[in-house]
């Protein structure tokens, strides 16, 4: 269920009707945790069974690693599950049509069967979740959630389940706990936040999508200030759709009185690409940060072991994103680039370099990154590229007010930076806005239904 | 912060407001294009809001309505040269057109049901096209058909339409789009102020264009089609709908049960169809099937007339007639006892 149709409007009125009327605390996490259970099942009912599976799985594996000697192998165990499922359901596809390609070039007649399994939305968001509350679990920085709908709710909460943000333990089950009654305050700041991401989506995203898919459809038909453009306009577009729905997801949640965690934070203000990943999906990268590149050893067993743990950390992160090469090649990527970042932030030089010219620097790479991540295979990104390099600027059919839009976003982000218009971070500013991107929405936007880039992971 | 969310409470009050009172205070609709022969624009045959604004026009005046397809709309032909266009210069009443191109009897039903409440208490024509009973995709009970016009005018939830199977979002957005009037007076603006119901896409398509230029809508003159036979139709052997089975039948009824329950008199008008493209055995099941619409509605205390035989040159299609056709079929009508007892009644 997509958060801009009339189906989730009239499923979250249902909530927050349910929610309200409901006194006790018990009562409004299993309000809360049947609606999501309804959220998870709305495609496909066996999506809910895969949740469901993950849920009442790990709940009995963090026990047994609380209560007994072999922590380590429940540990495991709770992993191997995981994968599992993310590899029958992300990677069986990839796997099985690259080993028969192995098979075609030795010549052997053996053909293994390929099944392509449909996804459960948001699937490696919710296995991440859990996945982290169980390796916390492990390392004993959290007690166990004893109450069984508490923990189901923190893993399958309808807010988050279909693309993120991947919800920590530590934040989430405290306020889980504590559900209180609506408040006025939060159904304003929750509104307002999902209006916001509405926008983003809607208005922007979407926008920015109709001119990114023409030119990504067939580059070669362009020219290069064309594709430039076109991989700009993709910069923009993930950037406004994935934000957009984590700030309507945020405000979903914030209706009940829950703060989920932001997983953006200007990314294109960005000044190296270390920095790009403490603004960019904020909860993956903490997430393998905190979940992978620390227990590998991160930077404190020298330069080589750091090096590998970085390349590792941005390949997994890569492949985290769907079975396929380019993102394989895109978490490569980033990874040279952040080990590159590293080495060369040593040499001196570089701190003359203003902190502007940086941020710019930085935004220039990561609209090559992106090409990396939109193309359909390495080859097609690869001449995409090499059409932007070609030089070939004769004129072209760009939409000015696309390129104002642009412009708009660019330096917002740079006047949000220098929070130089931080009075339109106050509530009735945001309130106003809300209303008038509500009616913008309905007079200038398409009403057309897309799905959210980051539902497919 | 209290202060504040005081405010912004008070602000989305406003905007709750504004939008219930907008399409009231400011229908940015000019009653004086509501002339004599004026019918919905071609452009503008979804724009449900204007044609709610039309009926409660037309509920002001002493008019006779008259409901219907394309074929009452007359979609070869100027609006004076339409059925109700004929029939004022035939006579001194006044006669509207209220067709809408591309109505069939499901959305008609609909159209009725939501947009067209104020037509009370009036003399009522209702056009009949048997074209919609021609054959089990015409008559919606077949298979899934994606094609279907006026999808939002189809009833959503509580009756089934075996060729409309949409999504559930699908359903309810069309469910809340006609339930709600701001929706349908930003349509309304859409349609008829902007130069395309799509800023973005008009910007992609008209990247010369100033932008400006997009709320300066072009002039959208209908110009009618050119008629079709008698080159393109050969004689067919029609696969009529049973009248029993027929969905389209079955709203036809609702249809006329609606208007009587809002006290209007009714007129039913078969409009023709095209004979001369029909095998004998297909002219006599519509010959049965009209003696037995005339008999149904008799029972409902409806008078039926049948429109008088086209050539084949009066046809513009298989059941829409041309100009001529019109003049024919209002100078038949302006002679028939029933239809003169009925207008003079």
């Amino acid at each position: 269920m997509l958060f801009s149709t009339w189906s989730f409007l009239l499923f979250i009125i249902s909530t927050v009707l349910i929610f309200s009327f409901v006194k006790s605390i018990k009562g409004k996490i299993i309000t809360l945790l049947i609606f999501s259970i309804i959220f998870a099942s709305w495609k496909n009912p066996l999506h809910a069974a895969i949740l469901l599976w993950v849920i009442f799985f790990d709940y009995f594996l963090i026990k047994k690693i609380n209560n007994s000697e072999k922590k380590r192998l429940w540990l495991y165990l709770s992993i191997i599950n995981s994968i599992s499922i993310l590899a029958i359901f992300k990677y069986s596809l990839l796997i099985l049509t690259s080993l028969n390609e192995i098979l075609q070039l030795a010549d052997a007649s053996l053909r293994l069967p390929v099944i392509n399994f449909q996804a459960p939305t948001g699937l490696s968001f919710f296995i991440f979740i859990s996945m982290g509350y169980v390796i916390d679990s492990y390392y004993g920085r959290l007690q166990q959630e004893k109450n069984f709908a508490i923990h189901g709710l923190f893993v399958s909460f309808f807010a988050q389940i279909s693309a993120g943000p991947i919800a920590r333990a530590s934040n989430l089950i405290p306020q889980l706990k504590s559900l209180s009654h609506l408040k006025k305050e939060n159904l304003i700041i929750g509104f307002n936040l999902f209006v916001y991401g509405l926008f983003k989506k809607q208005a922007l995203a979407d926008y920015f999508a109709l001119f990114s898919d023409k030119i990504f459809s067939n580059p070669a038909n362009f020219s290069s200030g064309d594709l430039i453009l076109g991989a700009l306009a993709f910069t923009w577009q993930i950037y406004f759709d994935f934000s957009g729905y984590t700030d309507m997801a945020r405000g979903v949640a914030k209706l009940f009185g829950i703060d989920l965690m932001e997983n953006f934070r200007l990314p294109y203000m960005a000044a190296s690409t270390g920095d790009f990943w403490s603004r960019w999906h904020i909860s993956l990268s903490s997430w393998f940060r905190d979940y992978l590149y620390i227990p590998l050893g991160g930077n404190r067993s020298g330069r080589i072991k750091e090096i590998r743990n970085i390349m590792l950390t941005m390949i997994l992160s890569g492949l985290w994103h769907g079975a396929a090469w380019n993102f394989l090649l895109w978490g490569s990527i980033h990874g040279v680039l952040h080990v590159a970042s590293k080495l060369i932030s040593s040499v001196k030089l570089i701190s003359y370099i203003p902190l502007s010219i940086k941020r710019i620097l930085i935004f220039i790479v990561i609209i090559f990154t992106w090409i990396f991540f939109k193309a359909e295979t390495a080859t097609d990104a690869f001449d995409f590229i090499y059409g932007i390099f070609s030089f070939n600027f004769k004129s072209t059919d760009i939409p000015p007010f696309m390129i104002a839009l642009m412009i708009i976003a660019y330096i917002h982000h740079w006047l949000k930076e220098y929070r130089i218009i931080e009075f339109m971070e106050r509530d009735i500013i945001k309130t106003i806005l809300s209303c008038l991107m509500i009616f913008y929405i309905i007079f200038f936007c398409s009403g057309n239904l897309s799905d959210f880039i980051y539902f497919q992971f | 912060m209290k202060k504040e969310i005081n405010y912004s409470i008070a602000i989305i009050f406003f905007l709750v407001i504004s939008i219930i009172m907008l399409p009231k205070l400011f229908p940015l609709i000019d009653e004086k294009i509501f002339t004599q022969n004026y019918r919905i624009p071609y452009y503008a045959g979804e724009d449900y809001f204007l044609f709610n604004k039309y009926a409660k026009f037309l509920s002001q005046i002493d008019s006779i309505p008259l409901l219907g397809d394309s074929v009452i709309w007359g979609h070869y032909v100027h609006e004076e040269e339409s059925l109700s266009g004929e029939l004022n210069l035939l006579s001194q009443k006044n006669f509207r057109n209220a067709g809408i191109d591309g109505v069939h009897p499901a959305a008609m039903n609909g159209l009725v049901e939501y947009f067209a409440g104020d037509i009370k208490n009036k003399k009522v024509i209702i056009g009949i096209n048997l074209l919609w009973m021609s054959s089990r995709r015409h008559d919606l009970s077949g298979e899934q058909n994606n094609e279907i016009n006026h999808k939002i005018l189809l009833p959503q939830f509580l009756e089934k339409i075996p060729a409309y199977q949409p999504t559930i979002e699908e359903r309810l957005s069309s469910a809340i789009k006609k339930n709600f009037e701001f929706l349908l007076w930003a349509d309304h603006i859409k349609i008829s102020k902007f130069n395309s119901s799509n800023l973005y896409q008009w910007t992609m398509e008209n990247p010369q264009k100033n932008i400006i230029e997009f709320f300066k809508p072009e002039e959208k003159k209908f110009m009618p089609p050119e008629s079709i036979t008698p080159r393109g139709l050969t004689i067919q052997d029609i696969q009529w709908v049973d009248m029993e089975a027929s969905l389209q039948w079955r709203f036809i009824l609702k249809t006329i049960k609606i208007l009587q329950d809002r006290n209007n008199k009714l007129l039913a008008i078969i409009t023709p169809f095209n004979e001369h493209m029909m095998s004998a055995s297909s002219i006599k099941k519509m010959d049965s099937m009209t003696k037995a619409i005339k008999e149904e509605l008799k029972r409902e205390d409806i008078e039926v007339i049948d429109c008088p035989m086209l050539l084949p040159e009066e046809f513009a299609d298989s059941s829409h007639p041309t100009a001529k056709g019109y003049e024919k079929i209002a100078k038949y009508l302006i002679s028939n006892k029933s239809f003169l007892k009925f207008i003079e009644r």
